[in-house]
């Protein structure tokens, strides 16, 4: 006998009218023995004043019949070992890698740090309404494991970057969540701008050789999946505006490139770098500049680097310009 | 190290304990053995590559089995395509296989003539995709409607709705007759 549940699904069964009225599928049922007591008498009662409805009920019977044979004498399981024979051949081949992951509080907010055993693939910025959201479909092709030994050497190099220690992070990277090879071309470009400078999205466009994907540098660089080691955070726009970072996370960015001695200050535009406070270095020609040097506009704006210090500008192996000499003159 | 054969290990149990649910289904569907291996391949390969992703209270058979019906359901598409470019008529095909009935003991009583079986095969390949995957769990595994609704994602009543028009065109296949004569 079937549950409550069943019971009032057999109501909304009325297709197939037959030329007496009845319902087809009411027939089916009873065959079936899916119907209610009370829809069973209901059937019992039309069977026994309607002839081509009996005929019906007979011809599923038969139905059934044949069908049940057709099941019997046919064996479900035949071709299963072999099947799964193959099937434990195949597995042995896919061993997915780890995929080491911790989440750190980092100054700027909770990173994830992932990597494998080729390197660095992951440090994300974690954002407060995500903390319990699993990242899925990504990571299926890896097999997880909780922190580990290397990921604590990660954390404690990146701590050595946020306390001003360390300036180069020199690490590996694994580059599997790297969407493109457009991706991975701007990000080996961007991984080249130094500590303390930065440069335009036009400057990677450049660099890469493709002037006029700007903006499609831009979204490369908002998915970095490995920001601060590969430094998207030194890429601006054209105006100076830090423009964005991993999405809505300006702010962060403006607190990395202050820690790198970058001036950030708010505009009506919002935040940018102090371009008059800072060097503006020729990275073709090697050589560096007062942001008021009458030479300027000889060179491609692309070209241009935006250095936070002398020292930096010379560490970086860039000559005084012979117009403005800027290691003659401090900024006030 | 230790970990990764750990999860192998949990893998392996899970085809162990679904293998035959699932391969009955795709054989059924199938028909045919060398179809059946494949997809069976492919059902737990993709498996085991979402399983990581799948939340610890998920109902892993219902699982599986969504994936065999939508590898069945790429598997139909495909056929019907290559038949287009081939010109070859449905059902027609030297590889499907109909099962032989079997003259023992077992099944004496239960002679089915070899037209009859053929008949039948092709009827239920020849159904629309939701009628054959709702038919034959309902048929030939025995589910409940409901169980069948969230393999196909459907609602119960439309599970069973599936299995009896099912049920109805395999009748007037059977009965030799056009449908629209039935009714009219």
């Amino acid at each position: 006998m079937l549950g409550n549940k069943e019971d009032n699904i057999m109501p909304t069964i009325h297709a197939h009218s037959l030329p007496c009225g009845f319902t087809e599928d009411l027939l089916i049922a009873e065959t079936l023995a899916e119907t209610t007591p009370a829809l069973s008498q209901q059937v019992a009662a039309h069977l026994a004043s309607c002839a081509s409805c009996r005929t019906l009920v007979e011809r599923y019977r038969g139905l059934q019949t044949h069908l049940h044979t057709l099941a019997a004498t046919d064996n479900a399981q035949r071709g299963l070992p072999q099947a799964r024979q193959r099937l434990d051949a195949q597995l042995a081949l896919h061993t997915r890698p780890r995929l080491q992951v911790e989440i750190w509080h980092s100054p700027v907010g909770d990173l994830r740090i992932g990597r494998t055993a080729k390197g660095v693939a992951l440090v994300e910025f974690v954002r407060p309404d995500e903390q319990t959201v699993v990242p899925t479909q990504r990571w299926n092709e890896f097999t997880l494991e909780n922190g580990g030994l290397e990921v604590q050497t990660l954390i404690g190099q990146l701590e050595g970057y946020f306390d001003g220690q360390t300036q180069d992070l020199a690490w590996h990277v694994d580059d599997v969540f790297m969407r493109s090879d457009f991706q991975r071309t701007v990000l080996h470009a961007t991984a080249e701008v130094p500590y303390g400078t930065v440069v335009t999205y036009q400057a990677i466009a450049d660099t890469i050789g493709q002037s006029k994907a700007v903006r499609a540098v831009a979204q490369a660089l908002r998915h970095n999946p490995v920001p601060i080691h590969i430094p998207c955070h030194r890429v601006i726009g054209s105006d100076g505006a830090l423009t964005g970072y991993a999405g809505n996370l300006v702010d962060i960015k403006k607190k990395i490139l202050e820690l790198e001695g970058i001036p950030v200050v708010a505009t009506d535009k919002g935040l940018a770098i102090a371009r008059g406070q800072m060097y503006i270095g020729w990275r073709r020609d090697r050589y560096f500049c007062l942001p008021r040097c009458t030479t300027l506009k000889e060179q491609s704006a692309g070209d241009r680097a935006f250095i936070a210090s002398r020292t930096r500008a010379e560490a970086m192996g860039y000559r005084p310009c012979d117009v403005c000499h800027p290691d003659l003159q401090l900024f006030s | 190290m230790a970990q990764q054969q750990e999860e192998r290990q949990v893998f392996a149990d899970i085809v162990t304990l679904h293998q035959h649910v699932v391969y009955r289904y795709l054989l059924r569907f199938t028909g045919n053995v060398h179809d059946a291996q494949d997809l069976f391949q492919d059902t737990f390969l993709r498996a085991h590559r979402a399983y990581a992703a799948l939340p610890a209270d998920a109902d892993v058979c219902a699982w599986l089995m969504r994936i065999a019906i939508n590898l069945t359901k790429n598997y139909i598409r495909d056929r019907q395509r290559r038949r287009r470019v081939m010109l070859e008529p449905v059902g027609k095909r030297a590889d499907d296989e109909i099962p032989e009935p079997k003259d023992n003991a077992d099944t004496e009583g239960l002679m089915i003539s070899r037209d009859i079986a053929r008949t039948l095969q092709t009827a239920i390949a020849a159904l629309p995709f939701h009628q054959r995957v709702a038919f034959t769990q309902r048929q030939f595994e025995g589910l409940e409607y409901a169980t069948i609704a969230t393999h196909l994602g459907c609602s119960q009543e439309s599970a069973r709705a599936h299995v009896y028009q099912a049920l109805r065109k395999l009748r007037l296949v059977l009965d030799g007759t056009d449908a629209r004569e039935q009714r009219g």
